[in-house]
């Protein structure tokens, strides 16, 4: 059974990475040649060079492009990474922050949230209610799914669905009826976007995505033995409520925390795992961090497109996604039945 | 190394097919001095913005757009929303920036404005905050109402430009056609109850009334706005219900809206607007967008043709 | 003292009791069969004497202390459970799946490995090693799974139905396996269906019917005709095994309901 070596897959997502940044760095409405965006770089390290730019370019480059790419980088990983963790955590391929309901019960908690605790938490409340949001809707469709110690496919994903239909029904109505300019637009909650970058943002964001990818991997050796089966794993030593509780809640601040800054981009917690398992199998300590990398490049380069394929419009970037993810996550579906005797 | 190495592949690769909205820096023709500027504006965000130059305008409604124009600054607009429209050949040709309630921060920048001029309905905050962190003044207008609006608008859109003589000039010859055409209204006869109808989307039929554009103009017009008595503040969607009891005699409404659905018999369709008086006589005054809905330098004549609409008893012999 | 003990065990869920004051031990150096008709409470014996479930009276002992009061992580260095039904459906290699097994003693990944090609070069699994665990028929699973749980290297050793898919030569290679856990010193616990399999391999029988333990002692003292007619309903023969001398159980017919 092939199986690519490790350094191989993580030079390719690193130097993948690289090169999306690069592009993300490069390519936008305003115009600023290679060399312009290494000057403007090492202008602000402190570093002179003869390179000329003018202050509008720095500005972009600067203000907007790279707290933009900075953000998409770590909302990617945020979500790649969680991805992997709730189909550990689930046993089940098919689990997907924005499938199984969390993303839109995020987006309502961080609305809900902006309007109720907006002056006492700030630029904090969007992503404390995020949290919440998503713990909530996470943990409702968990309790629905499981019977007699399994979790069933079926109602997983049904489950989602009807979470994912209410809360996010919620608060596209809220984003409506609210009426407030904290809050985004319907489209922006439903579909996300990066345009909102700032670099506040990014800061608000960073802590909540960077506990979730560094503690995440911690648990691989536990998650892959989840999936043996729950009883197995407590056998072998697991303390298999306390694994879930802190695998759920890593995963679903990522998500939370993603959602409020950007709004609910799905399929990249459902595509990059899924690659990587392909190439690397399913094996969690290799699976975590590359699904981190994967997520985020995919996303800057995601956006990239979202961004300059119909100027002066974006096209929201949760439509890219579904887009491309949809029909190669159908492709997947085959292929793996075929290959790999299918997941039941 | 390899990192920085990396990095500058890509982004040759990266400008290399890089994107850019189509912006070859017009030639800034000289026609008009700015002796006003430097200007500072407050807007009702609170925010400072400082107008150093009107040499590179973008605007992101309509209604400043026309003004602008008006004011002599047309060569000056490098970059104007979807909703400017009005000079048609004029606005045609200029390069869009997006719809005001969904801008994007880059679209706007690549034009190299040097003041961009927007009102309170711009949208997402973020956007506006990038653009003003690249250097570049945003002025947020609040949201002028009233007959006495045009000239208000175009004085402060002047002011802020450096042309305050010019604008006010202009301000006070709209002002001028503004009350003529209300003059008229103390001849007027009948006092007709008319609904402002606006068709946004296919599902979304609104009902305009104070707080929006039109408040205070139809009291102005010598009309009964039913709004009140249908219990409207600004706008809500349309009920049937509603309708039929303010039983308007007449029905103002914007052409875009208006043709989309079919015309009149489309119109009539629109649950409860069939039972009101105004169908049944088949008074249903149909205006182009631009013209009902920004108010600017052609109030003047829109007021004199809504006013002869709703009493044909001025109509001149 | 006892490799593991049940005393006065009970199970009740509701108003159903599937086990009812079992006393049960078994030593180190012993393996011991459970058989019993379906629904006897076999499994659930295996799930209380691994501590998953916790028993509504009496108690489970394992090496002299109670399972109650142990933790998770001390249960797994002293006991590996091989379960009736395996539920792994991710891509993993054979050699990672009964790598999992060795996770309680921590260790290199090279321990780890080398422990693992051992027992699967003795359970005769070593050609599945690269092999993905979901493709493999049921029977290649079940003698994976047995790596596995032999990998986690315990003095106890719990298995419900570890023949129940396998053909003749692997039967024979597991309870062979089994067997010499057990002369090196291992306690095994084997819940079996196959009567005669167990004849031949085990110390003593225990045999479950209704909650209850029917009897309980060698081969040749609990495999009856009396006893095993009662607790299954059939009629049977029971000779010397022509080879190997232990009781061989023939069904010689009954069973219908009159």
């Amino acid at each position: 059974m092939w199986r690519i070596p490790v350094v191989v897959l993580f030079g390719g997502l690193v130097l993948g990475l690289i090169g999306t940044m690069g592009l993300g760095l490069g390519m936008g409405a305003v115009e600023i040649s290679p060399a312009q965006v290494l000057a403007i770089l090492l202008d602000h390290l402190g570093f002179d060079t003869a390179t000329e730019f003018s202050s509008t370019q720095d500005a972009v480059l600067w203000s907007i492009r790279l707290p933009r790419v900075m953000l998409g980088i770590a909302v990617g990983g945020a979500l790649g990474v969680a991805g992997a963790a709730f189909q550990g955590i689930f046993r089940n391929p098919l689990a997907d922050p924005h499938l199984i309901g969390i993303s839109s019960g995020a987006a309502l908690g961080t609305v809900v949230s902006i309007l109720v605790f907006g002056g006492v938490l700030g630029s904090f409340a969007g992503p404390v209610g995020g949290i919440a949001g998503g713990l909530g809707a996470g943990v409702t469709v968990y309790m629905l799914a499981r019977h007699e110690g399994r979790t069933e496919v079926v109602t997983l994903v049904l489950a989602g669905l009807a979470v994912a239909a209410i809360t996010g029904a919620g608060a596209s109505f809220l984003s409506v009826a609210a009426d407030d300019a904290r809050l985004g637009s319907v489209l922006f909650y439903s579909l996300g976007s990066l345009a909102v970058a700032t670099w506040d943002l990014l800061w608000v964001t960073l802590p909540f995505v960077a506990v979730a990818v560094v503690f995440l991997p911690v648990a691989a050796r536990r998650l892959d033995l989840l999936l043996l089966g729950e009883r197995e794993a407590a056998h072998l030593g697991v303390d298999v409520e306390r694994t879930r509780m802190v695998v759920v809640g890593l995963a679903t601040t990522a998500v939370g925390a993603s959602v409020a800054a950007v709004g609910a981009i799905g399929f990249v917690g459902l595509l990059v795992p899924h690659g990587v398992r392909l190439v690397a199998g399913p094996g969690h300590r290799v699976l975590l961090p590359a699904s981190a990398i994967g997520g985020a490049a995919l996303l800057v380069l995601t956006d990239v497109v979202a961004r300059t394929v119909a100027l002066p419009f974006e096209v929201p970037i949760g439509l890219l996604t579904a887009i491309i993810g949809g029909p190669v996550f159908l492709l997947l579906l085959g292929r793996t039945r075929r290959e790999h005797g299918g997941w039941g | 190394m390899l990192v920085f190495a990396g990095f500058l592949a890509t982004t040759l690769v990266a400008s290399a097919c890089g994107n850019d909205v189509d912006s070859e820096p017009a030639p800034v023709t000289a026609a008009i001095a700015t002796p006003g500027l430097p200007y500072v504006y407050t807007g009702p965000d609170g925010f400072s913005s400082t107008v150093e130059s009107a040499a590179r305008i973008v605007t992101l409604s309509g209604d400043f757009s026309e003004i602008i124009s008006s004011l002599g600054l047309g060569e000056n607009l490098v970059g104007v929303d979807l909703s400017s429209v009005f000079p048609a050949e004029e606005m045609r040709s200029k390069p869009k920036v997006g719809v005001e309630f969904r801008l994007f921060a880059e679209p706007i920048l690549a034009l190299d404005p040097t003041v961009v001029i927007g009102d309170v309905d711009a949208r997402p905050p973020e956007v506006i905050e990038q653009v003003r962190a690249a250097g570049v003044p945003v002025v947020i207008m609040p949201r002028l109402v009233g007959v006495d609006a045009p000239a208000e608008k175009i004085r402060l859109v002047a002011q802020i430009l450096g042309i305050g003589t010019v604008g006010d000039s202009l301000a006070a010859s709209v002002q001028a056609e503004v009350d003529a055409a209300l003059a008229r209204v103390a001849d007027a006869v009948s006092r007709p109850r008319v609904a402002v109808v606006y068709i946004a989307t296919q599902d979304q039929v609104l009902l305009l009334s104070d707080n929006t554009v039109f408040e205070g103009l139809l009291a102005a017009v010598g009309a009964e706005d039913v709004g009140p008595r249908a219990g409207v503040d600004g706008f809500v969607p349309l009920t049937a219900e509603a309708i039929v009891a303010a039983a308007p005699e007449v029905i103002i409404t914007a052409r875009r809206g208006f043709d989309d659905r079919g015309g009149l018999e489309g119109f009539l369709e629109i649950p409860g607007i069939a039972q009101t008086p105004a169908a049944a006589t088949g008074r249903v005054l149909v205006y182009d967008d631009s013209f009902l809905l920004s108010l600017g330098p052609r109030s003047g004549s829109l007021l004199d043709l809504i006013i002869s609409d709703l009493h044909p008893e001025l109509a001149l012999p | 003292m006892s490799a593991a003990a049940a005393i006065g065990l009970g199970y009740r869920v509701g108003d159903a009791t599937l086990l009812d004051g079992v006393d049960l031990d078994v030593a180190d150096g012993e393996f011991l069969g459970v058989i019993g008709p379906n629904g006897a409470g076999k499994t659930t014996l295996v799930q209380l004497l691994s501590g998953e479930l916790h028993p509504t009276s009496g108690r489970v002992e394992i090496g002299g202390r109670d399972v109650a009061t142990m933790s998770l992580s001390e249960l797994a260095l002293l006991r590996a459970v091989l379960p009736e039904h395996h539920v792994l459906q991710f891509a993993f290699r054979c050699l990672d799946v009964v790598m999992m097994g060795r996770y309680p003693h921590g260790g290199s990944e090279a321990d780890a490995r080398a422990a693992a090609d051992r027992v699967m070069t003795k359970t005769d699994t070593a050609s599945l090693a690269d092999r993905l665990y979901p493709t493999l028929s049921a029977g290649e699973q079940a003698r994976v799974s047995f790596a596995r749980v032999l990998a986690q290297e315990t003095p106890l050793v719990l298995l419900d139905e570890p023949t129940g898919s396998l053909d003749l030569r692997h039967q024979e290679l597991v309870m062979g396996t089994l067997r010499d856990l057990a002369d090196s010193g291992a306690a095994i616990v084997a819940v079996l269906h196959d009567i005669n399999l167990a004849a031949r391999f085990v110390d003593r029988i225990a045999i479950l019917d209704g909650g209850l333990v029917r009897a309980v002692g060698t081969p040749e003292a609990v495999l009856r005709p009396d006893v095993l007619g009662s607790v299954y309903g059939i009629d049977v023969k029971v000779v010397p095994h022509p080879e190997v001398g232990c009781p061989l159980i023939l069904p010689i017919g009954g069973g219908r309901v009159d």
